[in-house]
């Protein structure tokens, strides 16, 4: 099939390319883009580690054609720090609370962690625990990585004098 | 609201003694999405490659046509057992001392085995050329019951194998047979058993399990031609066992092949073994004199990787009536697998009962305890089997800091801490007696 | 992993999407949220050689209410299903049913069209459309027709529309304020599809049921409508004695396939409690 093109806005910065209707929005990032934070850990639309953040929605990059993301806009873990270098509190969270082990589940759980701190800026742990349901990490069984998204929270919640 | 990533000096100087929390080093790439997994890697010219695989558990391979997936535009070499003949790379040795297929040599011994290898210059192009690739299967009967394996009727798997008495763990007594491998003193166990007021019989089936880290298997191969070097990169738990293998396969002496194992999402034994997928990619790119990569999806990793467990057992618990335990006899029924490819790091095989046989073996307890541990590989349907070893609850503690101290369960008091803990021991007999259960730190 | 090559089209307008299926006859799709056909073509299970998109078409989207009926276009998202303050006030059961759906991110992408149009007898929403007595308004070549959900479905991957139709909104009379309802289901992990599960719409009078619709997911190939065990529940307390009858007239319909969720008896004996567990909270919310 011709390739069509494909116009978008990954991590702020404008980008277009030529792919094939069928490309996976995650081959799209990882292959064209070389955006390889987000991650393939399944088949089936499963394990969330593909997870990217488009049009302000936790979306499986796995499970959209790129055809479909043309005119969107995306944040994907590179995305996340400030354009100071400076880390998100998620970033920084998941490093104080060891929130990972192999780190092949952790930008997608960022990711998704940093939509879910949108749609509930102060979740409780039952909620943190829900709201990651779509991203499965085999190493850490959880624990710290919901650690770290309260953690993450507490610090996004606090008054800016006091966080500076 | 910045968190610098500190300077080696400035770490040195805040330097604190043990019991000090530390950050991990590799978290701050971690969690910026700059990892280095296989699948990041991207080498000039690099190509893809991927598998046709095996529809049937057993099946004659009857012909393989690879005309239509070479017309297809971008696809750069389809590879079968035909082709690695000549190099004497379609088989490989395994880590159990066994052989196993690097693409199917006539015949395929498990659903998902590797048949063919395409290689294109992208994946999209290699998944269309995979359904090109036509194989005539001929159906023959599949051994899916590890209990119905030894049966006089069983079907042969291995053709290769069915007139070896001997494999690499001993005598084999039947064509699907692996090994059996006892440890303790049967008679004294049997007596033991046959004396027992109180004789606890269970039979508990294991079932298979896969440890499934959240990436897959995978390499990128890249053999230099003009300085004669292989590099390659892989999802390697043992990247010196690949190097051997490399070497020995494909005659290129060790020193001059580099295995590298960048960041790896996961292994859990997963990925210990050598794939056909690494041997297929330095044949690949050895003949094409360019970089290939290969990395699985999650069925064929499931499908087709190591996997664990899968043991049929019986077990009998001799005691007496107060309830201390004079006697321990298991039987294990093993799959290994259409190939053994078991990593056994100590080589003992039948690792399971070495550890059961160990922690009943203390000082004060030898002239109670007899056991009897008996390991029987068989049914080779499907592809390798990691022995446990890694941690487990512990069934029985036995006191062993006072000489001629007779073992004792104790079931609801808190042992005292021993002077030698032992390994722990995956043993669910235990979990399912309801026996005191602990998980002793290993010392090792 | 990698799906078959297609065509990609994304109208403007439902006519143009309309025209565009009835160009490409079988050989096309339409795709909303994707999330249960983008699967399936990644598996080569499906595919289609052209695949029409329908995320521009905006009149397909928003949640509304009329005088006798709440609209849900068809494009709505799980996500807004459940955020949706109308459904919240006037049928709270759609709001339980979603956010036992999937995950998160699944959430922000399935709608409730391509929820009960594809005709998966995994997915929620057709039993609660049947138990609301909902319709499906449909549009093709040959024009506009409603469709009750109660007849909408024929097999698995099997329903009433025909090719070239496209499922534009769902309409779901107003309830009785104050009606009693739940969906409970019962599946192996958060997520998971239902290894069995009831809907139950009911409405009480003077402690008396006045009406009962209860409907079952995922134990046949299509969500079953329990009409005789609603019926067991009209005019009753919905005492044990009530609850356990229209239990066992809605296991007597179930026919589950045999998978990882269980043996088929197994499946049914859940269905059962689905039911029981239904009753219960629905008349306990019943105002």
């Amino acid at each position: 099939m011709a390739k069509m093109h494909i116009a978008l806005r990954v991590n702020n910065r404008q980008v277009e390319t030529l792919a094939e209707p069928r490309m996976l929005l995650i081959h799209l990032l990882r292959e064209e883009l070389g955006i390889t934070g987000p991650h393939i850990g399944c088949d089936t639309s499963h394990c969330g580690a593909c997870t990217v953040d488009m049009n302000g929605k936790s979306v499986k990059s796995c499970t959209v054609f790129a055809a479909q993301a043309h005119g969107a806009e995306i944040i994907t873990i590179e995305g996340l720090a400030g354009a100071d270098g400076s880390l998100h509190p998620l970033q920084e969270a998941f490093r104080e609370h060891h929130g990972l082990q192999c780190g092949f589940c952790t930008p997608g759980m960022i990711t998704r962690a940093y939509r879910l701190l949108q749609e509930n800026p102060n979740p409780s742990e039952a909620e943190i625990r829900h709201g990651i349901a779509g991203n499965l990490c085999r190493c850490t069984g959880y624990q710290t990585i919901v650690r770290a998204i309260r953690a993450a929270a507490e610090r996004l919640n606090m008054p800016k004098e006091a966080a500076e | 609201m910045s968190a610098e990533i500190e300077s080696a000096q400035a770490r040195t100087q805040k330097l604190e003694g043990l019991g000090t929390r530390r950050k991990r080093v590799e978290d701050a790439r971690f969690t910026q999405g700059k990892g280095n997994y296989i699948d990041d890697l991207k080498l000039p010219g690099m190509l893809f490659g991927d598998f046709v695989r095996s529809p049937y558990g057993h099946a004659r391979v009857k012909s393989i046509n690879k005309e239509a997936a070479l017309e297809l535009p971008g696809v750069k070499a389809v590879l079968t057992a035909d082709d690695l003949k000549p190099l004497k790379l379609h088989w490989m040795p395994t880590l159990a001392g066994d052989v196993q297929a690097v693409l199917a040599d006539e015949k395929v011994l498990f659903q998902g085995q590797e048949v063919a290898f395409v290689v294109a210059e992208d994946r999209y192009i290699a998944a269309d050329a995979v359904d090109l690739v036509e194989v005539e299967y001929e159906e023959l009967p599949a051994l899916v019951d590890p209990t119905k394996s030894m049966a006089a009727d069983a079907p042969v798997l291995r053709d290769d194998l069915k007139d070896k008495t001997s494999g690499a763990h001993g005598p084999r007594k039947h064509h699907n047979h692996v090994f059996t491998w006892e440890v303790g003193d049967a008679e004294g166990t049997a007596r033991a058993v046959r004396d027992a007021a109180v004789v606890a019989k269970e039979r508990i089936v294991y079932q298979r399990v896969h440890p499934c880290p959240l990436e897959t298997c995978g390499c990128v191969a890249s053999m230099d031609k003009v300085n004669g070097h292989l590099t390659m990169w892989g999802t390697f738990q043992a990247p010196h066992a690949v190097r051997t293998v490399a070497s020995l396969i494909s005659g290129i002496p060790e020193h001059k092949i580099r295995i590298i194992s960048p960041d790896i999402g996961g292994g859990f034994g997963n990925k210990v073994g050598v794939y056909p997928g690494y041997i297929c990619s330095i044949v690949a790119s050895i003949v094409l004199g360019v970089p290939v990569k290969w990395v699985e999806d999650r069925m064929e990793n499931l499908q087709a990787t190591a996997f664990a467990r899968d043991y049929h057992m019986t077990g009998e618990i001799a005691a007496t009536r107060e309830g201390r335990i004079t006697g321990l006899r298991c039987h294990v029924l093993a799959d290994h697998g259409a190939f053994d490819t078991c990593a056994d790091p100590t080589k003992y095989p039948g690792r399971v009962l070495q550890h059961l046989h160990r922690l009943l073996r203390h000082p004060g307890r030898a002239r109670d305890g007899r056991r009897r541990l008996h390991q029987q590989g068989a049914g080779r349907r499907r592809i390798p089997l990691l022995v446990p070893g890694d941690g487990g609850v512990l069934f029985h503690r036995a006191d062993d800091r006072r000489p001629g101290a007779q073992a004792r369960s104790r079931p609801g008091r808190n042992p005292p801490p021993q002077p030698n803990p032992q390994r722990a021991v995956s043993l669910p007999i235990g979990a399912q007696r309801g026996i005191r259960q602990r998980r002793l730190s290993d010392c090792a | 992993m990698i799906p078959a090559p297609f065509e990609y089209h994304r109208p403007r307008s439902l006519d143009e999407a309309i025209g565009l299926l009835a160009q490409h006859g079988e050989d096309a799709r339409v795709v909303a949220g994707g999330h249960s056909l983008i699967p399936m073509m990644k598996l080569r299970l499906a595919k289609p050689e052209h695949l029409v998109d329908l995320q521009d078409l905006d009149e397909l989207r928003g949640i509304r209410s009329e005088p006798d009926a709440v609209i849900i276009g068809a494009l709505a998202t799980q996500h807004e299903l459940i955020g949706s303050e109308l459904l919240a006030a006037k049928h709270p059961i759609i709001r339980e049913t979603a956010l036992q759906i999937a995950d998160p991110q699944v959430r922000y992408c399935g709608t409730l069209g391509g929820n009960v149009a594809n005709g998966d007898p995994g997915n929620d929403m057709p039993a609660v459309m049947v138990a609301l007595g909902a319709t499906y308004r449909v549009k093709g070549r040959g024009g506009e027709r409603d469709i009750a959900a109660r007849d909408f479905y024929e097999g698995a991957y099997s329903t009433a529309l025909r090719e070239g139709d496209i499922l534009v909104a769902v309409r779901i009379p107003m309830p009785a304020d104050g009606h009693g309802y739940a969906y409970e289901k019962q599946k192996r992990k958060v997520g998971d599809y239902a290894t069995a599960a009831a809907a139950v719409v009911l409405t009480m009078s003077g402690g008396a049921c006045t009406s009962a619709a209860i409907a079952l997911t995922n134990v046949a190939d299509t969500p079953l409508f329990a009409k005789e065990a609603g019926e067991a529940v009209v005019g009753t307390a919905v005492d044990e004695a009530a609850i356990s009858e229209a239990a066992r007239r809605a296991q007597r319909i179930a026919s589950p396939s045999a998978d990882g969720r269980g043996p088929a008896d197994f499946r049914t004996h859940v269905a059962g409690i689905m039911v029981r567990r239904a009753l219960a909270r629905a008349k306990e919310r019943a105002g």
